[in-house]
């Protein structure tokens, strides 16, 4: 029996899906919540005729952790640079999409810094790495220069001529005066994808985003519905409907499960790959998914401080 | 009580302790604690707090000097922990002078070293947010159970279930700052859960600016931007502390350092303190308000009615201080007897004592010692001898230099000790051109009757002649029924030396005897004039000299600072060496085995030899005298006055007994140290043990025979130089520290045996 909640060639199950780096996850994409909602509000992003040439987009994810923000901007990443590429094509342009990854620098850009000293590290970083991988027309020649505002506001000028830059920044901290700086200093051709979990702090700074040179796209994501329970485990275990081994959920269990409390996607997906995970391990394995097989699972996983 | 008993022998070790200030680390279950009706009253409260859940408490302890406020209040800690454990946390805070603000720093300074307690407080937040968080879920009811009753770490759990972890530390935030009912508490308390803000929240804790992480975070103000802020941030930390099976147990001792009679706060500060106060009792804190009594007549009544609870110190009864002597002989010595003191004995003690359990036991310390020495039972004489020579003695000094002060400030001059009518007077003060004076007579402590009689015979005679008026200053005890006979025949009160408002007190009075002088020499208003006026230019003279002389330093501080910084590194470099050569054999250099003691017990050692620091002090002095400038002209005045008197090469061969006998200490004990077994759990072997507390014995056998006071007496004298035109606050600083120096030393056997002893296990109890 395989698990049907194993993402093939990711060794790691729950980390976020990530089409750019392997494109068969664009398939494991499930509408549950508010994630289907959120990608078409990203894709209208080049629906209204930026094409990059006046200005620079901006979109935010916003929700706590674990409800997939990462997955679904890597989502919005991969379909971009392939839309674009697509239009190119079709206008018999040379236009090219790339992504540069500064999700990497979220241990060197702790919340303990200040605003100021995250937006300038990350700038720098986003600096090199452009500078390493040749998208700029000229070397990039101040590499000492730290400060983003002398350096984003100019950087359109500097790329290749056919470039378009998706920059995947950092999560932000608590405080999040970053996405403020960032949306006024975008510039045309660059599209800034950036996530936060503060989801009530983002509140205090709505009326600032929204009079920024560039007003950033919400996408917003929350717990899970009732019936999305239901709907993730199907199309989990339907890529395996030939496998008649795969535990059968009991009826009605994964409506209770995601709204025994209010539960996110990367909750449910720690939980049903853990219990599949368990259910291969037994001598005798369970042949439906019930209640008290999740009863005694999160037992099991919630031995805290002792008393085993 | 049995004539047949054995002659009873003397002990090596004295069964008394040196000196009796209490110290928290100090008092251990060893600590003997006479149990008087204050003391049960404070632990029924205790005891009554520990047992009903809910209400705090607000205990005032008042009392006068060495009557064992703190000894009281360190009491209630250890008892608390012996009756709750581990569940109340316990805080002990020494107020400092100066005003709220410095009080929150030392409060929030020993928080800061107790970081722990903050944390699990914070975390006990977090852990209900996440249970909440979790409300109404079967699945999670056996986690929520365990997160509320602090038995699983929220960190953890946030982290292994994948919870939304931002949304509930938001949530902590919006709570703390609900209950604290203050934002910026609300936003730090929360950043302790967040990694890397450690740091920066302390420091905004203890008082400083906000960190610019901070700022960014709404934490603009420092807690100390004024009294009413550091009281309420006090406040919040009660409130923090509320509820949970935790108890929180505050001392404030030495209050009246903040709140006397005359320094009476206002009225913002005052509801800021009720506020306090209250914020302690609906915490349900204990908290304990130890000063002299007059820190709560400047509490408006408001305030006062928040105490629940006021323990007056009273004296100590003879039949408290038999109790006392019998449980400490039987806690040091393994004997519960009297000898060698007897009842009558101890009941002068007690009279001449004033009841103080300070002085009783310093009495009794240095008596036992002399009984000792002369194989023979304490004897009234003996008392008065040590009384007066080992006891009273070392404040004749300071007496007088702070009527000279006083003398000066008021532009009198005075002649040496004369005789006047036949009576030996210590000054003579002419006032106005008519023979009209003021005479001023010294004593030490008035201890019998005999004494009374001479000195209330000199004082009649001197009040034989109209225009004069005597002043009588007394250096030590004086029992109400002396004073009321004095009060009779000098028509004042008989002027008290104590430490502190002496120089105030003795003042007053100058300045009251003066005017009647005055008056009586306004039979002639020309010359009474002509006598004002010149003492007005004395007092103008004198004035001006101070600024010059200050003018002068000023000058010269500017002129030479680098000169100063290059001459101070110097300094600095020497005393390690001067210190270091004390501690070996040959002078050599070489370090001495120390790095083998634990070190909590190698700084209790260098604390003990650094504390009088009269080697650096002097050798500054001597390399100062031979310079050519304005200093050399003061160290050379300093050292002729200091080594003019004999004392200072008796107290100069203290020193060297000191050093040495601290040194073979130190020696002994970390070749001790070195070879030391344990047992299988870690506990010291008996053998061990016993050759341990011989090292500890010896050493206060040999320490009896020294006169710490000696050296404390030279460490002030020299420091006179440093000091001597700042006034009388500034005694009373120095006083203080020369307390502080003789305890240093007084104590070394103590807290090196309790820093030893806790790096072993200790023996499990039953």
């Amino acid at each position: 029996m395989t698990n049907p909640f194993d993402i093939p060639g990711q060794r790691d199950p729950l980390k976020p899906l990530n089409p750019v780096t392997d494109a068969h996850h664009d398939d494991l994409f499930i509408d549950v919540d508010n994630t289907k909602q959120a990608f078409e509000e990203f894709q209208s992003i080049l629906d209204t005729d930026y094409a990059f040439e006046r200005g620079g987009a901006m979109a935010i994810a916003v929700g706590d952790r674990q409800f997939g923000k990462t997955a679904l901007l890597n989502r919005c990443a991969y379909w971009m640079q392939r839309e674009i590429k697509a239009r190119a094509t079709a206008a018999r342009k040379k236009t090219t999409a790339h992504i540069i990854d500064l999700r990497f620098l979220a241990g060197d850009v702790p919340a303990a810094l200040t605003a100021p000293e995250r937006v300038n590290t990350v700038c720098h970083h986003l600096m090199k790495k452009l500078h390493d991988s040749r998208h700029l027309a000229q070397p990039w020649q101040d590499e000492g220069q730290r400060e983003a505002n002398l350096v984003l506001p100019y950087l359109a000028d500097k790329l290749t001529r056919d470039a378009v830059l998706i920059v995947m920044l950092p999560p932000t901290a608590d405080v999040i005066d970053e996405l403020v700086v960032y949306a006024n200093l975008i510039p045309k051709r660059v599209v800034m994808l950036a996530e936060t979990s503060f989801v009530g702090r983002l509140e205090e700074y709505s009326a600032r985003l929204k009079r920024a040179a560039t007003v950033p796209v919400f996408l917003r994501l929350g717990v899970l519905r009732p019936e999305d329970g239901e709907k993730f485990f199907n199309q989990r275990r339907d890529r395996h409907a030939s496998d008649r081994s795969i535990a059968e959920a009991a009826p009605e269990v994964l409506r209770w499960l995601v709204t025994v409390k209010p539960t996110s996607v990367g909750e449910l997906q720690q939980v049903l790959y853990g219990l599949y995970d368990d259910v291969l391990r037994r001598r005798s394995p369970a042949q439906q998914l019930t209640r008290d097989l999740i009863a005694d699972f999160y037992i099991s996983r919630t031995r805290f401080g002792g008393d085993q | 009580m049995n004539d047949r008993r054995p002659p009873p022998r003397f002990s090596d070790i004295n069964p008394f302790p040196p000196t009796a200030v209490a110290q928290v680390s100090h008092i251990g279950a060893e600590t003997v604690t006479i149990q008087t009706a204050a003391i049960r009253t404070a632990v029924a409260e205790l005891q009554d707090y520990l047992a009903s859940p809910g209400a705090g408490r607000v205990l005032a302890i008042v009392g006068n000097y060495g009557t064992g406020k703190s000894h009281l209040a360190v009491y209630l800690l250890n008892t608390a922990r012996q009756i709750a454990g581990e569940t109340v946390q316990q805080l002990f805070v020494n107020a400092p002078y100066g005003n709220f603000v410095s009080l929150y720093r030392a409060f929030a300074e020993s928080l800061a070293d107790r970081r722990e307690l903050v944390m699990a407080r914070v975390r006990h937040f977090y852990a209900d947010v996440v249970a909440d968080s979790m409300a109404g879920s079967e699945l999670h009811a056996e986690i929520a159970s365990k997160l509320r009753a602090g038995k699983a770490d929220p960190v953890a759990v946030v982290e292994a279930l994948g919870l939304p972890e931002s949304g509930l530390i938001e949530e902590v935030q919006q709570r703390l700052r609900d209950i604290t009912e203050n934002k910026a508490f609300g936003t730090a308390l929360t950043l302790l859960l967040r990694h890397g803000f450690e740091d920066a929240v302390w420091e905004w804790l203890v008082g400083n600016d906000p960190a610019e992480n901070l700022r960014e975070r709404g934490i603009v103000d420092p807690t100390t931007m004024s009294e009413r802020s550091a009281l309420d941030a006090m406040s919040v930390f009660a409130v923090l502390f509320r509820g949970g099976r935790f108890r929180f147990m505050v001392v404030i001792d030495e209050l009246d350092h903040l709140l006397s009679a005359s320094n009476r706060p206002h009225g913002e500060v005052q509801i800021a303190l009720k506020q306090l106060l209250e914020g302690f009792l609906s915490a349900g804190a204990f908290l304990v308000l130890a000063g002299l009594p007059d820190f709560l007549e400047s509490l408006q009544s408001d305030v006062r009615a928040r105490i629940t609870r006021q323990v007056t110190m009273a004296p100590l009864t003879a039949q408290d201080a038999v109790s006392y002597i019998r449980a400490r002989q039987q806690s040091e010595l393994g004997a519960d007897r009297l000898f060698p003191f007897s009842e009558g004995v101890v009941s002068y003690i007690v009279d001449i004592s004033g009841g103080s359990p300070r002085d009783v036991i310093r009495l009794c310390y240095q008596l036992y010692r002399r009984a000792a020495d002369q194989d023979g039972a304490v004897t009234d004489a003996m008392v008065r001898v040590v009384a007066r020579d080992a006891f009273y003695g070392p404040n004749t000094e300071a007496t007088h230099r702070d009527i000279r002060r006083t003398l000066t400030a008021h532009g009198l001059t005075s002649g040496a000790k004369n005789f006047v009518d036949g009576v030996p007077v210590d000054y003579w003060i002419p006032i106005g051109s008519r023979g009209a004076a003021i005479t001023v007579l010294v004593n030490d402590a008035v201890l019998d009757d005999s004494q009374l009689t001479t000195l209330i015979s000199y004082v009649s005679r001197l009040r034989g002649a109209a225009n004069r008026e005597v002043l009588v200053v007394i250096g030590g005890y004086l029992s109400p029924e002396y004073t009321d006979r004095l009060r009779e025949v000098l028509q004042r009160d008989p002027i008290i030396y104590e430490k502190r408002g002496f120089a105030a007190d003795f003042d007053a009075a100058l300045s009251g005897v003066e005017r009647r002088l005055d008056r009586v020499d306004a039979a002639d208003p020309a010359a009474a004039l002509l006598a004002r006026l010149e003492r007005l230019g004395q007092q103008q003279s004198n004035t001006l000299d101070i600024v010059l002389d200050l003018a002068g330093r000023v000058e010269s501080l500017a002129t030479s600072s680098d000169q100063r910084i290059a001459e101070l590194s110097r300094q600095f470099e020497t005393v390690p060496l001067l210190i270091g050569g004390l501690r070996t054999d040959a002078g050599s250099a070489a370090p001495p085995p120390a790095g083998q003691l634990p070190e909590r017990v190698t700084a209790v050692f260098d604390d003990a030899i650094n504390a009088l620091s009269i080697d650096t002090r002097l050798s500054t002095l001597f390399r100062q005298m031979f310079d050519d400038n304005a200093e050399a002209a003061s160290a050379r005045r300093l050292v002729t006055a200091t080594l003019r008197q004999q004392r200072a090469h008796t107290a100069t061969g203290v020193v060297t007994l000191l050093r040495l006998l601290t040194d073979s200490f130190r020696r002994a004990v970390t070749d001790w140290y070195a070879t030391a077994e344990t047992d299988e759990h870690g506990r010291l072997l008996g053998k061990h043990r016993q050759r341990f507390d011989a090292i500890i014995r010896v050493f206060d056998t040999f320490m009896g025979f020294l006169y710490v006071y000696e050296a404390s007496w030279l460490a002030d004298q020299l420091a006179g130089g440093e000091d001597a035109r700042q006034g009388t606050l500034d005694h009373s600083i120095r006083a203080t520290r020369l307390l502080q120096g003789q305890d240093e030393l007084g104590g070394l056997s103590g807290r090196v045996r309790t820093e030893v002893l806790s790096d072993f296990a200790s023996d499990a109890p039953g």
